[in-house]
């Protein structure tokens, strides 16, 4: 019975996650806010259901996907993205009690005049804002922008950095209060009506102006208000919600809600999209579910007719919005390294605890590589295509390489490596996702699936091999510095695990590298140009082989070689995140800061390592002697 | 001796210290181009023997460093003395040798492409034909003969570097000789018209200004008129601290000191100053966006001239050159830049003499056009522009692509159709070149470079073609192959011995050396 406790606990995680594998319903007698949010858009380049765009603009705002109802209903509860983007779209005024804007900075809270600290009477927890609380100051806001959005880059202070990130917010929030309809609207299916109503009357008008003829004033200014309004919604920009009318399933001809005014004014039929979009909001301010989801029914079988592709890609990005594979996988690897860490501690004893690990790992490896296909899939791209991507493949890397090293050795090593792997890469992965859309679109240089798929794969697994090289480094001096559990054969295998992912790591990044270079021959006609990135590869390279002929010529022993590899992980640090920080180059993301206080921490983490690493083994908890 | 040597040159310690070296060097070199810009921090790193610390430097950078030649050529001579001292067949070493044979021929080609390789760029509106491709940075004096018969002009030209060494010029099928008596490698040119209309205008404003505070009278109103501006009041606001006025109330504040003689005329020369001060800033503040208007760039000169306490006297200009364009233009030397995206603007002034007896002085630089010279009843175009180099082909523009993703700014795609032409090969045919996929023809590889819509061209599109001569282009093709398999050998050889061994090491012994 005993031997099967893992397999049942593995049994009940996998349950958990196929029970999110599900297309997303909705609560009988509610607004359909799911099937409301599959409904595909075009934004950012790239056609996604309504529920992606929702995510992306709360995370840019919250830093998260969901909103707490603020004071006033109770009980308080949680907003779904999508649940927000309703009230966002149909219902402004009530968007605008919601605390979408996440303020932590205090001068920032100062200038806006915001609560410093949490105040449960209102439900306030001191980080979040709403749009009401800080309107008032917006002018403020402004003008804080506009001094800061001056000062170069690297010498913004947080508060700059701050206020700008701020800024953004309110324009995001803007635009989206502004897709369907202005935001001012209080019932926008009768205005839209009217006002194409107005139209016949209002150009007859404008003709008769123009000839010097007496004209009928109302229509025309009827129609002159409206278009005044559509200029405001131009002005920001928002998402294009209306498909073209014949082949929808292309992505020329989608329109935003203001151009279709323009079109409306000059005589052309009003798109069914529009009418639905309208229909909608009479439905969600009038609290009719009956009529909100009649009218996102029509407008899907409309749809339906035209283009059913977008329709199933709608519902293909939503279900896998709605799994967060990754978020789950962050779970399951944190489950796995403490079942390992355990086990490592006490080896003897707790062997259940290392087949849990390890099935649980394979659960999670399957459930990553899941994740990382349906991307793929979604994307019509190979694995990494940016800086996020990179990271979840680093970390699906690094985990295929510990199993492999698992299986070979089969002490928990393996094991531990994957899911600490795992973890902090997804973490990394996390973090990078609050900028914005992870699947935007590919520049036209680096539109080329032939070398994503080559060199960028290839390259990223050399980052990927050379990390684990270094993870197993750091696990050599943990454990053999702070505890007794690093024995003498242990050492020696992983050292050998060491040296083996080295060679694997060589081997992968100088592919990877020289394919970089012949991709930048293809398209710039250079092979080498020392862009900053490309010296980042080069000196993982140089830095493994050296860490080769350094043990082949018997220049470095055992730890010595350790602390090769363990700075292997600056080197590759500095070449995935530090060069990008330069702001130089062609592979510039501009200046992350909050990435440059983890980078410069993790850094002087391994250099501290590399110290116990050299204090010599009397000092040591585990004997080596 | 020799045999120390050799066991030095062979020895794999070598080649350790090499390689952190190597990185050292790639990782002080990518920090170098944050300051000094991605191709002086290449030519002072990578392309050289030995860095230096010179003036002005970050703190970081050491006394002197090995540089990449210095590192490239040790590298080198490393492996190949210790390839030939160990070299011995066998299936084991069949990796390592390919592997090493391959970063041989890398190093190689890396050198043959320092040396021999040259990037042009060919920039054309559409329906243009082009048979040259210009240089992006090099520069070349030219005198252009009358067209033949068959309209083909003769073209004399002298490298910028020569021009630069300001020694005479001189070629058999000229009838002159050129005296380079000035030049500069960057400079700018500024019509004479533009640069005293601005300092009119200024000295003008500046009269103006001194006018306004010439009399205590003039205070108050001057301070009702500054407070219903913000800018205007804030400098008021500092002027009356400077006399112990804190309120902020400007016009009561100016009432006050009108009547007191004893502040009011500190007060007017602190306003007058800080007035100044502001306008003359004005002048100067001109956004990078707008360094291509010429007023703008007068606006830019002459405040800072008055700035720095010089004076623009419009009627007493003196003009760069007696002959030419020259005559109509200033022609101001500046520092020479480094960055990715600037570009320096060289200059010369030259004097021609045909038999002894000079002709005048010209002024040439790629900002003005050719200009002409009569010589023995002969004329010739002379002038300053980017070095060209010809084809015995042409490329004619046929229309250009560029997309972007629908609602936003990212670039999709662009695309030029070419039509090439070779009359000698009797060749004549459609060729689109777009990213990533370049038009290798005639030892030269053609890329997608730039693209844009000009107004002056009435909205047509243009596209600028980057133009690679390099003879090496092969060798990282085969370096990688051959190197890749070679590791590949290499590690599955170990991977298959690897697996095979037990899994866990008995003994003490340190695993076996590869």
């Amino acid at each position: 019975m005993k031997k099967y406790i893992p397999h049942l606990i593995a049994a009940i995680f996998a349950l958990w996650v196929a029970s999110d594998w599900r297309t997303p319903n909705d609560r009988a007698q509610a607004i359909p806010a799911n099937a409301f949010a599959r409904l595909p858009v075009l934004s950012n380049g790239r056609i996604q259901p309504l529920d992606s765009l929702a995510r992306n603009t709360l995370l840019q705002i919250c830093e998260k996907q969901s909103v707490r109802t603020g004071p006033g209903e109770e009980p308080a509860r949680s907003l779904s993205a999508a649940e927000w983007m309703l009230e966002m779209f149909f219902q402004q005024e009530l968007a605008d009690t919601r605390p979408a804007f996440r303020i932590l900075h205090t001068e920032l809270k100062g200038l806006l005049g915001l609560p410093m600290e949490a105040d449960p009477a209102t439900h306030s927890d001191g980080k979040h804002f709403s749009w009401n609380q800080i309107r008032d100051k917006l002018a403020e806001l402004r003008d804080e922008a506009r001094r800061a959005s001056a000062v170069a880059e690297s010498s913004r202070t947080p508060f700059d950095r701050a206020v700008l990130q701020l800024w953004n917010a309110v324009g995001l929030y803007m635009r989206t209060q502004n897709t369907v309809q202005p935001q001012d609207s209080k019932n926008w299916e009768r205005e839209l009506q009217s006002f194409v109503d107005a139209v016949p009357a209002g150009r007859e008008a404008a003709k008769a102006q123009q000839a010097g003829q007496p004209f009928e004033s109302a229509p025309l200014e009827q129609l002159i208000r409206q278009l005044q309004r559509a200029s405001v919604m131009k002005e920001l920009a928002p998402a294009m919600i209306i498909p073209p009318p014949e082949s929808g399933e292309s992505k020329t001809g989608w329109l935003r809600v203001d151009e279709v005014l323009f079109n409306l004014a000059r005589g052309d039929t009003m798109p069914p999209a529009l009418r639905a979009y309208a229909a909608m909001g009479t439905a969600f301010r009038g609290g009719d579910p009956v009529a909100f989801k009649a009218a996102v029914e029509r407008y899907r079988g409309e749809l339906g007719q035209s283009a059913p592709a977008l329709l199933a890609k709608g519902a293909r990005e939503q279900l896998f919005n709605h799994l967060e594979p990754f978020y789950k996988c962050i779970i399951l690897y944190i489950t796995a390294g403490l079942c390992v860490m355990i086990f490592t501690l006490a080896p003897g004893k707790l062997g259940m605890l290392r087949d849990t690990a390890r099935l649980l790992l394979l659960m999670t490896l399957a459930l990553h590589s899941a994740g990382l296909i349906y991307r793929m899939v979604l994307e019509g791209r190979p694995p990494v295509t940016n800086l996020y991507s990179s990271a979840i493949f680093i970390g699906w890397g690094a985990c295929v390489l510990g199993m492999v090293l698992e299986r070979v050795w089969k002490n928990g090593i393996g094991v531990l490596v994957s899911s600490s792997a795992g973890f902090l890469t997804l973490i990394i992965a996390h973090n990078l996702a609050l900028g914005g859309d992870t699947m935007e679109m590919m520049r036209a240089v680096l539109d080329t699936n032939f070398w994503l798929a080559t060199h960028v794969v290839v390259v990223t697994l050399g980052y990927s091999s050379t990390f684990v090289a270094g993870l197993l480094a750091v696990l050599y001096v943990v454990l053999g510095v702070f505890t007794k559990s690093l024995t003498q054969d242990m050492a020696k295998s992983l050292s050998k695990m060491v040296y083996g992912i080295v060679c694997f790591a060589a081997l992968f990044s100088f592919i990877g590298t020289v394919l970089g270079g012949i991709w930048a021959d293809q398209s710039w006609g250079r092979f080498w140009g020392w862009d900053a990135k490309e010296n980042g590869a080069l000196m993982i390279v140089l830095w493994n082989a050296l860490f080769l002929h350094a043990r082949w010529g018997g220049m470095a022993r055992e730890r010595g070689l350790i602390s090769l590899a363990i700075f292997g992980n600056v080197v590759t640090a500095w070449s995935w995140f530090g060069v990008n920080m330069l702001g130089i180059g062609l592979h510039s993301y501009g200046f992350m800061s909050a990435a440059f206080t983890w980078l410069m921490l993790f850094v002087t983490t391994q250099l501290v390592l590399i110290g116990f690493a050299s204090l010599p083994v009397r000092f040591w908890r585990s004997d080596l002697r | 001796m020799s045999q120390r040597l050799w066991k030095f040159l062979t020895s794999l310690k070598v080649t350790v210290v090499l390689l952190l070296l190597a990185t050292l060097l790639v990782f002080l070199g990518t920090l170098a181009q944050v300051n000094e810009g991605l191709w002086e921090a290449q030519e002072r790193w990578f392309k050289s023997y030995l860095v230096f610390r010179r003036e002005g430097d970050v703190w970081w950078v050491p006394p002197v460093f090995l540089g990449g030649y210095t590192i490239g050529f040790s590298m080198l001579i490393n492996l190949l003395a210790a390839h030939i001292n160990r070299f011995q067949f066998g299936w084991k070493k069949v990796g390592i040798h390919l592997t090493h044979a391959g970063v041989v021929l890398l190093l190689l080609g890396q050198l043959v492409t320092d040396m021999l390789s040259r990037e042009s760029f060919m920039r054309f509106v559409e329906g243009e034909t082009r048979s040259y491709s210009e240089a992006h940075r090099d520069v070349e004096l030219v005198a252009i003969g009358e067209a033949d018969k068959d309209g083909r002009e003769r073209v004399i030209s002298f490298t910028g570097k020569a021009v630069s060494r300001r020694q005479p010029l001189q070629n058999a099928e000229l009838p002159f000789e050129i005296k380079v008596l000035e030049y500069a490698e960057n400079s700018q040119v500024l019509s004479l018209s533009s640069v005293s209309e601005v300092s009119a205008q200024l000295t003008t404003a500046l009269a103006t200004l001194e006018a306004k505070y010439a009399t205590p009278e003039g205070l108050v109103p001057e301070a009702e008129r500054a407070a219903e501006t913000e800018g205007r009041a804030a400098v008021w606001l500092e002027a009356l601290k400077t006399v112990g006025e804190s309120g902020k109330d400007i016009v009561a504040a100016a009432r006050r000191i009108a009547a007191d003689p004893a502040r009011e005329g500190k007060l007017r020369a602190e306003l007058k100053a800080r007035f100044r001060e502001q306008m003359l800033g004005a002048f100067q503040r001109v956004p990078p966006m707008q360094m291509a208007n010429e007023r703008m760039r007068s606006m830019k000169y002459v405040g800072g001239e008055l700035a720095a306490g010089r004076t623009v006297n419009p009627d007493a200009l003196q003009p760069a050159s007696t002959q030419g364009a020259g005559q109509r233009v200033l022609l101001l030397p500046l520092a020479a830049v480094r960055g990715m995206d600037e570009q320096n603007v060289p200059s010369a002034k030259v004097e021609l003499f045909a038999k002894g007896t000079s002709l005048g002085v010209w002024a040439v630089s790629p900002e003005l056009t050719l200009q002409e010279v009569q010589v023995e009843g002969r004329t010739f175009k002379i002038g300053f522009r980017n070095e060209r180099y010809y084809q015995p082909f042409s490329l004619t523009l046929v229309k250009t692509t560029h997309e972007v993703y629908p609602g936003t700014e990212i670039p999709k795609n662009f695309q030029s159709r070419i039509l090439l032409e070779n009359k000698e090969k009797g060749e004549k045919r459609e060729v689109d070149i777009s990213m990533n996929n370049p038009m290798r023809y005639g030892g030269l590889t053609f890329y997608q470079h730039q693209m844009g819509r000009t107004e002056a061209t009435g909205g047509k599109g243009t596209s600028a073609l980057q133009v690679v001569r390099n003879p090496g282009w092969i060798t990282p093709y085969l370096g990688c192959a051959i190197v890749s398999l070679g590791m590949a050998w290499q590690f599955l050889y170990h991977l298959v011995g690897f697996l095979s061994k037990p899994r866990t090491p008995k003994g003490n012994s340190l695993p076996a050396k590869a």
